[in-house]
């Protein structure tokens, strides 16, 4: 009787979270699922089971491939690239230096504003002729490229601007986790004449590897999730240039109202989000030293 | 031969002196314990000779080598921090021979220093096992060991046993001792805990205020204490001070000294010639003796008696001791007034 009454008493707790999460989470990664293998609703011809068609269409899609391809290449570049920088900037700040309060503050900025207004700053930097960039390049006689409107530079520009937003976050896990360092490991190191660099690859490197694991799937994640920006942006152009996966899927679904095509993306999405972090935890896990 | 040279070593923090005008020679091969309440600048006065900290004035010699502006690792020394420093990622043979493999011995020569000193240290059974995967003890010899594997002519412990219990402390106590001799090291060891001096030293330097008070073997300092600051120092319980018999002169002498007499009438409170009459404060049985604390008008007098004593609370009794065991302090300067008899 005590310990029903107890059960119960914990599934009260724990409701609210769990409806929250049941009703804009897991129900619609199911209906997305049971979608994908649906046509889509149309006035005169209702919804109706198609097995794979959405499927076939996916692979026949030249634009999903191609978005696919971009988002590869944006995590590819911003994941690692974040993760350095961020590592850098804790180790910098860390330290003990004059204006230190200052440079951690201005190091988070770029987290706290909403990435909207950081596309909008970018689109100045990036503007040919009057932009910043161009500005700086001009005394070199350089410039005059259209960053953001030509094919091959465009998705590097998106990927710069989520560095950009990305590290500061991801800066202070690291700084966290380098003040759980003991500073007498430095002294021991220092009295064994261990140099700075390999104190760093040989002991502060390994210690940071589980804030380094956590940061990589949620820099992972982000670069298949965070993609605000290429809608203010590019709007996934100039010719798919900057279409990305989630871009992809809210034009097929919300612009074309494709929803069954939409969901069978949606579903692709999920199932590389999930094996990315399964990957990682598996692959990695084994060479993780946690305190 | 000096191992280690202290010249006028000062080293401030602002306006705090820290360590001020420290000259003292450590011997080649022995035990100096660095002594005194914390915040006297004995850590401090250790990271200088380990080159951690830089000083302000003064020098450091080592083996005869002025190392004053030289890195740590420059100066021949090996050092076991507090809270051992150990690399909690690596295991404790990895932990052991870091050092040896940063510098790139071979790795047959690594294997047998390894070996050693494992048996040595007691670690044998233990080399494959993490930090977190061992008790308080088994760190502190991971530490003692990966000091003893460079073969560095100097050892600096930095109050190494703080963190283990009672038990534990007085074996590794009697350990890193028998290791100290048995290798020959040069060792200066840091500790806020006199029963550790006492034990293990054979030379204590016993700072206040970053100031040595004093430097002798344990028994000097027992027996001979410079001021009333070292007698109540050394010694537990402390040297009784009693300020009570003449304004400029106080009078010291050890629990030890002290016989009680049941009195069978009221106390006076007026201060006497080599005794004192009170009222029992607290009884403490320790065992092998008691401790009976008496209040003498504004002083407290421990007496340490054998076994398990009588002497109830409240009780009126009279202290007397013999004028040989007797000290006397300058109440000014509080250095010791030499008297000759």
């Amino acid at each position: 009787m005590n310990a029903l009454r107890l059960s119960l008493y914990g599934w009260l707790m724990v409701l609210p979270a769990a409806a929250l999460l049941g009703l804009f989470t897991h129900i619609p990664v199911v209906e997305s699922f049971v979608h994908s293998f649906m046509s889509t609703d149309k006035p005169k011809r209702p919804s109706r089971f198609v097995g794979l068609d959405n499927y076939d269409t996916l692979i026949a899609d030249p634009i999903f491939w191609k978005a696919l391809t971009n988002n590869l290449l944006y995590a590819l570049g911003s994941v690692p690239l974040s993760i350095a920088i961020a590592m850098l900037m804790a180790l910098f700040v860390n330290d003990k230096l004059a204006g230190r309060g200052f440079l951690r503050a201005a190091y988070f900025t770029p987290t706290i504003l909403p990435m909207i207004a950081v596309a909008n700053i970018w689109i100045f930097f990036f503007t040919p002729d009057y932009g910043l960039l161009e500005q700086m390049l001009k005394p070199f006689g350089l410039g005059g490229y259209n960053i953001l409107g030509s094919n091959n530079t465009a998705l590097l520009a998106v990927t710069i601007v989520a560095i950009w937003k990305e590290s500061g976050f991801f800066m202070i896990f690291y700084l966290a986790a380098l003040q759980q360092i003991s500073p007498e490991l430095k002294e021991a190191a220092a009295i064994e004449g261990i140099s700075r660099f390999t104190f760093f690859r040989r002991v502060i490197f390994p210690l940071l590897m589980p804030t380094t694991l956590f940061v990589m799937v949620n820099a992972l994640i982000n670069a298949f999730r965070v993609v605000d920006h290429i809608f203010v942006m590019t709007g996934g152009g100039p010719n798919n240039a900057t279409s990305v996966l989630l871009f992809r899927i809210y034009e097929v679904g919300f612009k074309y109202f494709d929803f069954g095509f939409a969901s069978a993306m949606t579903v692709v999405l999920l199932c590389v989000l999930g094996v990315v972090a399964l990957g990682q935890f598996f692959a990695l896990d084994r060479k993780v030293h946690y305190q | 031969m000096t191992a280690i040279q202290l010249n006028q070593l000062t080293k401030r923090y602002g306006t705090a002196t820290a360590v001020d005008a420290v000259t003292l020679s450590v011997e080649a091969g022995t035990m100096t314990v660095l002594l005194g309440p914390s915040g006297c600048g004995k850590s401090t006065c250790l990271r200088l000779i380990a080159g951690l900290e830089k000083a302000d004035e003064g020098t450091i010699a080592i083996a005869g080598k002025d190392v004053t502006a030289s890195d740590p690792a420059e100066r021949g020394i090996a050092m076991v921090f507090q809270s051992y420093a150990l690399f909690p990622h690596l295991t404790v043979a990895e932990n052991i021979i870091f050092g040896l493999r940063v510098r790139h011995m071979a790795r047959a020569d690594r294997d047998k220093k390894l070996s050693e000193v494992a048996k040595l240290v007691g670690l044998t059974d233990y080399l494959e096992r993490r930090p977190s995967q061992l008790s308080g003890g088994q760190r502190q010899r991971v530490a003692l060991a990966r000091a003893i594997v460079n073969e560095k002519p100097v050892c600096l412990m930095d109050e190494p046993l703080s963190n283990l219990d009672a038990q534990l402390r007085h074996e590794m106590r009697v350990e890193i001792r028998a290791l100290q001799q048995r290798l020959g090291m040069t060792m200066v060891y840091v500790t806020h805990d006199q029963t550790e001096a006492m034990t293990m030293a054979d030379r204590i330097v016993l700072m206040r205020e970053g100031k040595i008070e004093q430097t002798g073997t344990p028994s000097d300092l027992y027996s001979n204490p410079a001021s009333a600051f070292v007698a109540r120092f050394i010694g537990a319980p402390p040297m009784n001070v009693i300020s009570s018999l003449k304004p400029a002169q106080w009078r010291g002498v050890r629990p030890e000294h002290v016989k009680l007499e049941i009195l069978h009438e009221v106390p006076v409170s007026e201060p006497q010639l080599l005794g004192a009459e009170g009222i029992v404060e607290t009884v403490e049985y320790l065992g092998a003796d008691s401790i009976v604390t008496l209040r003498a008008g504004n002083d407290l007098i421990a007496s340490r008696l054998p076994g398990l004593q009588s002497f109830a609370i409240g009780q009126s009794v009279s202290a007397h001791w013999n004028a040989s065991h007797e000290f006397t302090f300058d109440a000014s300067t509080k250095r010791r007034i030499l008297t000759t008899n």
